[in-house]
C-alpha cells in the first residue's frame, strides 16, 4: 500500500520527466530488437529491420496507456479533466454560478462563524496541560440538580479521600482592595488550597507556589500575583517577590508571579491561601473543588470511587449547613473542567448551531434545485456523452466534480464571510461569554469550512447526479427542451425539495418566533421598582478606615447627606449585599416556631431612604427610620414573595425570624418583591438597616458583592455620574469605585444573552426564509417557462386567465402546504430543545407556530404570485409559435 | 515444426520475476531471458512486457534505475526487490504444487473397483 502510494506521488510530482522516460524506454527496446534482427539476418536492410521491430512490439500509443493506468495515475487525469471540464461550465452560466456560490457562500460563512463560537466557548481545551485530566467534583442531594458547592470541613474530607486524584484542591472567590497607594484599586482574588496550581499543572514563572505551611489556619498572609496585574500596578518590578502589599489594609508577602497568559478557572487577578478563609469570610458552601486524575485512572474508576465515598460522607455530615435538613442521599460526579465553564451556554450554543445548519442545508437544496434545472437544460448534453459511450459513473462522477467545485469557491467566500460574520457576532455577544476574546477563525474553523463545503457539494450534487446519470437516451434526444412533454420526475423532485425547505424554515421560523416571544415577556416583566432615572455606582468600602458597624453607618450618611446636594438628586440610598437585577448574597433565616423549617434568603442590607430612591412600595408596616439604630431593638423587612410563603395565616409585620439561628429581628414591614433574575420570580429576601448590621458580616458580603449607591435623578442619570463620583471621592478618598451605569443598562446587560440568541436565531430564521422563497420562486418560475407551450394550448382552447392563474398558485400554494405541514411537525419535534431558553411561552406554543406557518405561507404566496402573473400573460399565438 | 508456446494468462508476472531475479535487466533484455528459460515461449506483442514491467514495480516488487546497456544505449534496468524475491518463492511453490497436482490428474489411470 504505501509502495504504491509512493510510486503515484512521485510519478504525478514528475509527470514530465516520467512521459519522457517511458517513451525512450520503448524506444530503446525497439531499437535493440532492430539490431538484433539485423544482426541475425532475419531482416536484409535497416529500415526492414526497423519496421518489423516496430511490428513485433504492437501499438507504443496502447501500452503507455496502459502502463499510465497500471501505475494508477489516469485516475487522477480523469479528475483533472472533470475539474477543468466542470469549471468551463460554470464559467459559461455565470447567472447560475454567482446565485449558487452566494447562497452557499452565506450557509457556509454562517456555519462556520457560529462553529468558531461553539468550538472557542465549549470544545476548545482549556490552557492547560492535560486539562481533560482536570475534573471539578460536584454533588447532587436526592431530587436535587448537581451543585459544586463544598464547605471548609467538607474539604477537609476529601483530602482524606483523595484516591483517584494525583492533585487535589479547593478555592473560592473573593475580592480585595488593593491599598498602599494614592488610590486603592479593587482586584478580584481567589483564595485557594497549597495544590491549586498543581492541579492545573501551571507553576509560578517568578518565585514559588505556595507551602502546606502556608495554608493553614495560623498560616502567613502570602499572594501569588497574576502577570497583568504585575505588569499594570506593579510595573513588572523584578524585585516584588518576598516584599509586601496591602490587601483592605492588611500586608499580604508576595511569593510568586504566575506566567503570562495564565488564568485560574475562575478569573482572579491575584490568589492567596484559603486555609484562613474563615478569619474573613462565613463558612457557607463556597468551596469549588478541582482534582487532577492520577496517570491511568478512568472516569469509570472515579465513579465507582465515589460511589465507596458517598455514605461515608454521609455519616460525617448527615445534616445540611444549619443542621435542620437530614441528607438521604448524596451522589458525587466528576465534571470535565470544559462543561464547568460552558455549562450555562451549552445548550443555547447548540441550539444556533443545530438552526444554523439548517440554513446550511436549506442552502444546499437551494443549490440542488438550480443543479436539477440545469441539469434539465443539459439532458441533451449528457445523452449526447452517453451516445457517445461515457460511462453512467463517469457522468455522475463529472457532476459531482462540478458541484464540488461550486461548493468549495462558496466555502472560500464563505470564510470571507465568517470573518465578517465573527466580528459582528462577537459584537453582540454579552460580556460575560466565557473566553469570548479568544474566539478567531483558526486552524479548525478553517478545517470545519473546508468539511462543511465538500459534504455540501456531495449533498447537493447527488440529486442532479443521480437524476443527470440516468437520462433516457431515447427520451433525451427525442425531447425538445421547451416542448410540453417535460421531465414529470424531474419536476417532482424540485417540487419535493422546495417542500423540504419550506419546512426546514418553518421549524426555524418557530424557534425565532418562540424566543422573540419570550424577549419581548422579558421586556414586559415588571422588575418592582422604578427602572427609568436610576444612577447605580459600585463601590467597595471595605478598607481599615470603616473597622465598626458606627463608622460605615457613618460613611453612608455622609456619603447620602453629600449626594442629596447635588442639584437633580430626588432621592439616593446604599445597599450591601446586591443590586436589584443582580445576584446577591443570602443569610439562613428560623423562626419562632423551632418546628417549622428554615430559609436561606436574599439579605440586602440597607440605608432607611431605599425603598422610597427605588420606588418600592411598602405594603405593609413601615420603611426604616433613623430610629433603627444600633441601639433600638433589631428590625427587619420582608417582602412579599417571604411574607406569602411564611406567614401565610396574619400579617408578617410583628412576627420574628431569627438570622443564623441566632439574631433575633421583628418584621417592621413588608415591600414589593424586586427580582434578581428578570426570568424568576423574587426570591424570599430579608432586608435589615445598615446601622443594625454586623461589621463582620458585612465585610464577608463585600468581599463578593460591591455596595451599590442608587441615585435617583430627575434627569438623564448618567448626567450626574461625575457629580456622584466626587461626592464619593470627598467622603472618602481611598474607597475604590467599580461599575457606574443607569440601571437601564443593568437591566438591558441582565437580557444581554436572551438578545445574543434571539438576535441570532431571527436572523437565521430570516436567512431561511429568504432562501426557501429564492427556492419555489425558482421551481415555479421553471416549471411555468416549461409549459408554457402547454399554457398556451389551454388558453388557445378556452381556459380563462384566472384558471391559469389558480392552477400555478394552486401548484405553489399545494408544495408550501405540504412544506408547512411537514415543518409543523418537524417544529413541534424540535422546539423542546429550546425550551430552557422560553420565559412564559411554552415550545409548541400555538401563536409561535401559526405566525411561522403563516409567514412562511405568505411569502410563499408572494414568491408564487410572480410566475403566475407570468403564466397569466402567456399569449397563445407566441406559445404555439415557439415551436 | 512445433508452434511456439504461448504464455499462460497470468504468468507474465512471475516470469518477469524470474527473468529479473538472475539478474537486472532492461526492458528487451527481460523479453530474451523470458524467451531464453521458456525455451521459445512468445509473448503475442512485445509490447505487452512493459504495462506488466511498470505494474510489478508500482506494487513495490521491481525496481528500477537508468544505466547503460551492452551495445552502449541508455536503458531502464529493473531488478527485484525484497518484496519481490518474497512474492517468486510464493508463486514458484504455489506453481509447483498446481503443477504436480495436475500431472497426477493426467497420468492417473482408471481403477477397477
Amino acid at each position: 500500500m504505501f509502495a504504491k502510494i509512493r510510486s503515484v506521488c512521485r510519478t504525478l510530482t514528475n509527470r514530465a520527466r516520467f512521459e519522457h522516460e517511458l517513451d525512450d524506454e520503448m524506444r530503446v527496446h525497439i531499437e535493440a530488437r532492430a539490431d538484433d534482427l539485423l544482426r541475425s539476418g532475419a531482416a536484409k536492410s535497416r529500415e526492414e529491420a526497423k519496421r518489423r521491430a516496430r511490428m513485433e512490439f504492437g501499438s507504443v500509443e496502447a501500452r503507455q496507456d496502459e502502463v499510465r493506468e497500471s501505475r494508477g495515475i489516469s485516475w487522477f487525469e480523469d479528475v483533472g479533466q472533470d475539474l477543468r471540464f466542470g469549471a468551463r461550465v460554470l464559467r459559461k452560466s455565470p447567472g447560475f454560478t454567482i446565485v449558487a456560490v452566494l447562497t452557499l457562500a452565506l450557509g457556509i460563512g454562517a456555519n462556520t462563524a457560529i462553529f468558531s463560537v461553539v468550538y472557542g466557548v465549549l470544545l476548545r481545551p482549556l490552557p492547560y496541560p492535560q486539562s481533560g485530566r482536570v475534573a471539578q467534583i460536584t454533588l447532587s442531594y436526592k431530587g436535587e440538580p448537581d451543585y459544586p458547592g463544598f464547605t471548609a470541613r467538607e474539604f477537609e474530607f476529601w483530602k482524606q479521600h483523595d484516591e483517584p486524584f494525583a492533585y487535589l484542591a479547593a478555592s473560592h472567590g473573593l475580592g480585595f482592595n488593593l491599598t498602599g497607594g494614592s488610590e486603592s484599586l479593587r482586584v478580584r482574588a481567589l483564595r485557594v488550597s497549597s495544590h491549586y496550581f498543581d492541579v492545573l499543572g501551571v507553576q509560578p514563572a517568578l518565585g514559588r507556589n505556595f507551602s502546606p505551611e502556608e495554608d493553614s489556619p495560623s498560616g502567613p498572609n502570602v499572594v501569588i500575583l497574576g502577570y497583568g496585574l504585575w505588569q499594570s500596578h506593579f510595573g513588572g518590578e523584578s524585585q516584588l517577590v518576598g516584599k509586601n502589599i496591602s490587601l483592605n489594609g492588611t500586608p499580604y508577602t508576595v511569593v510568586g508571579i504566575m506566567p503570562k497568559g495564565f488564568q485560574s478557572i475562575s478569573p482572579a487577578d491575584l490568589w492567596t491561601t484559603i486555609a484562613q478563609a474563615n478569619r474573613t469570610a462565613g463558612s457557607g458552601t463556597n468551596y469549588r473543588l478541582i482534582g487532577r486524575l492520577k496517570d491511568g485512572v478512568t472516569s469509570a474508576q472515579v465513579d465507582a470511587y465515589f460511589g465507596i465515598a458517598s455514605p461515608i460522607f454521609l455519616q460525617q455530615f448527615r445534616t445540611n449547613l444549619i443542621g435542620t435538613k437530614a441528607r438521604p442521599y448524596v451522589k458525587f460526579h466528576a465534571t470535565t473542567l470544559l462543561d464547568v465553564v460552558g455549562h450555562t451556554y451549552r445548550a443555547p450554543l447548540l441550539a444556533l448551531f443545530g438552526s444554523i445548519a439548517f440554513v446550511l442545508l436549506i442552502a444546499c437544496v437551494n443549490v440542488a434545485n438550480l443543479l436539477l434545472a440545469r441539469s434539465a437544460t443539459r439532458s441533451r448534453e449528457i445523452a449526447v456523452r452517453t451516445a457517445l459511450g461515457a460511462a453512467r459513473a463517469r457522468i455522475a462522477r463529472q457532476l459531482i466534480a462540478e458541484s464540488l467545485q461550486l461548493a468549495l469557491i462558496g466555502g472560500v467566500l464563505g470564510l470571507v464571510l465568517a470573518r465578517w460574520g465573527l466580528n459582528v457576532m462577537l459584537g453582540l455577544a454579552p460580556a460575560d461569554l466565557p473566553r469570548a476574546q479568544e474566539i478567531t477563525l483558526d486552524q479548525w474553523a478553517l478545517a470545519f469550512s473546508v468539511a462543511a463545503s465538500a459534504i455540501c457539494g456531495i449533498v447537493f450534487g447527488i440529486a442532479p447526479a443521480l437524476r443527470g446519470s440516468k437520462t433516457d437516451l431515447n427520451e433525451s434526444l427525442k425531447e425538445n427542451v421547451g416542448r410540453a412533454t417535460s421531465g414529470t420526475e424531474r419536476q417532482r423532485m424540485r417540487g419535493a425539495l422546495a417542500a423540504a425547505e419550506i419546512a426546514l424554515s418553518v421549524v426555524l421560523l418557530a424557534g425565532a418566533s418562540l424566543l422573540i416571544a419570550t424577549f419581548t415577556n422579558l421586556l414586559r416583566v415588571n422588575p418592582g421598582f422604578e427602572l427609568q432615572r436610576m444612577l447605580s455606582v459600585e463601590i467597595w468600602p471595605t478598607g481599615d478606615e470603616l473597622p465598626t458597624t458606627a463608622a460605615m453607618t457613618n460613611f453612608n450618611r455622609n456619603l447620602i447627606l453629600r449626594i442629596e446636594q447635588i442639584p437633580g438628586v430626588q432621592a439616593a440610598a446604599i445597599v450591601v449585599g446586591g443590586t436589584p437585577l443582580e445576584q446577591g448574597g443570602n443569610e439562613y433565616f428560623t423562626f419562632a416556631d423551632p418546628k417549622q423549617q428554615g430559609v436561606s434568603a436574599d439579605y440586602r442590607e440597607i440605608t432607611p431612604e431605599y425603598f422610597r430612591a427605588l420606588s418600592v412600595p411598602v405594603l405593609q408596616g413601615r420603611p426604616f427610620g433613623d430610629s433603627d439604630s444600633a441601639n433600638s431593638r433589631n428590625v427587619a423587612i420582608v417582602n412579599e414573595e417571604m411574607a406569602r410563603e411564611y406567614f401565610a395565616n396574619g400579617g408578617a409585620v410583628g412576627r420574628h425570624v431569627k438570622l443564623e439561628g441566632t439574631i433575633d429581628l421583628e418584621i417592621v414591614g413588608v415591600v414589593g418583591n424586586v427580582r434578581s433574575f428578570l426570568g424568576e420570580p423574587a426570591p424570599p429576601t430579608v432586608f435589615i438597616p445598615d446601622a443594625q448590621s454586623d461589621i463582620g458580616g458585612t465585610k464577608a458580603f463585600l468581599a463578593w458583592f460591591p455596595a451599590s449607591v442608587l441615585v435617583r435623578t430627575a434627569q438623564d442619570p448618567l448626567s450626574l455620574s461625575k457629580d456622584v463620583e466626587n461626592a464619593i471621592r470627598r467622603t472618602d478618598s481611598a474607597v475604590p469605585l467599580g461599575h457606574i451605569q443607569s440601571l437601564e443598562e443593568t437591566f438591558s446587560t441582565s437580557l444581554a444573552f436572551e438578545k445574543f440568541v434571539m438576535t441570532l436565531m431571527s436572523t437565521f430564521a430570516g436567512l431561511a426564509l429568504v432562501l426557501a422563497a429564492v427556492g419555489i420562486y425558482g421551481v415555479m418560475a421553471y416549471s411555468v417557462a416549461q409549459r408554457t407551450h402547454e399554457i398556451g394550448i389551454r388558453v388557445a382552447l378556452g381556459a380563462g386567465r384566472a384558471d391559469v392563474w389558480r392552477m400555478v398558485i394552486g401548484r405553489g400554494m399545494m408544495l408550501t402546504g405540504a412544506g408547512i405541514a411537514a415543518g409543523t411537525l418537524g417544529a413541534w419535534g424540535l422546539t423542546r430543545f429550546l425550551a430552557e431558553e422560553l420565559y412564559e411561552v411554552k415550545p409548541s406554543d400555538p401563536v409561535a407556530f401559526a405566525v411561522a406557518a403563516g409567514g412562511l405561507g405568505a411569502v410563499a404566496l408572494l414568491a408564487c404570485c410572480v410566475p403566475a402573473w407570468k403564466a397569466m400573460r402567456v399569449d397563445p399565438l407566441v406559445a404555439l409559435r415557439h415551436e | 515444426m512445433n508452434e511456439p508456446a504461448q504464455l499462460l494468462p497470468g504468468t507474465l508476472d512471475m516470469l518477469i520475476l524470474k527473468a529479473v531475479s538472475l539478474g537486472p535487466l532492461h526492458g528487451y533484455g527481460v523479453l530474451l531471458r523470458i524467451e531464453q528459460i521458456t525455451r521459445g515461449a512468445l509473448l503475442t506483442e512485445q509490447g505487452a512486457l512493459y504495462p506488466a514491467l511498470h505494474r510489478l514495480e508500482h506494487q513495490g516488487l521491481l525496481q528500477s534505475e537508468w544505466g547503460t546497456s551492452e551495445n552502449n544505449r541508455r536503458a531502464k534496468f529493473y531488478k527485484l526487490t525484497l518484496a519481490g524475491r518474497r512474492r517468486l518463492r510464493e508463486e514458484t511453490e504455489s506453481w509447483s504444487r498446481l503443477s504436480t497436482a495436475i500431472r497426477s490428474a493426467l497420468s492417473s489411470k482408471p481403477q477397477e473397483s
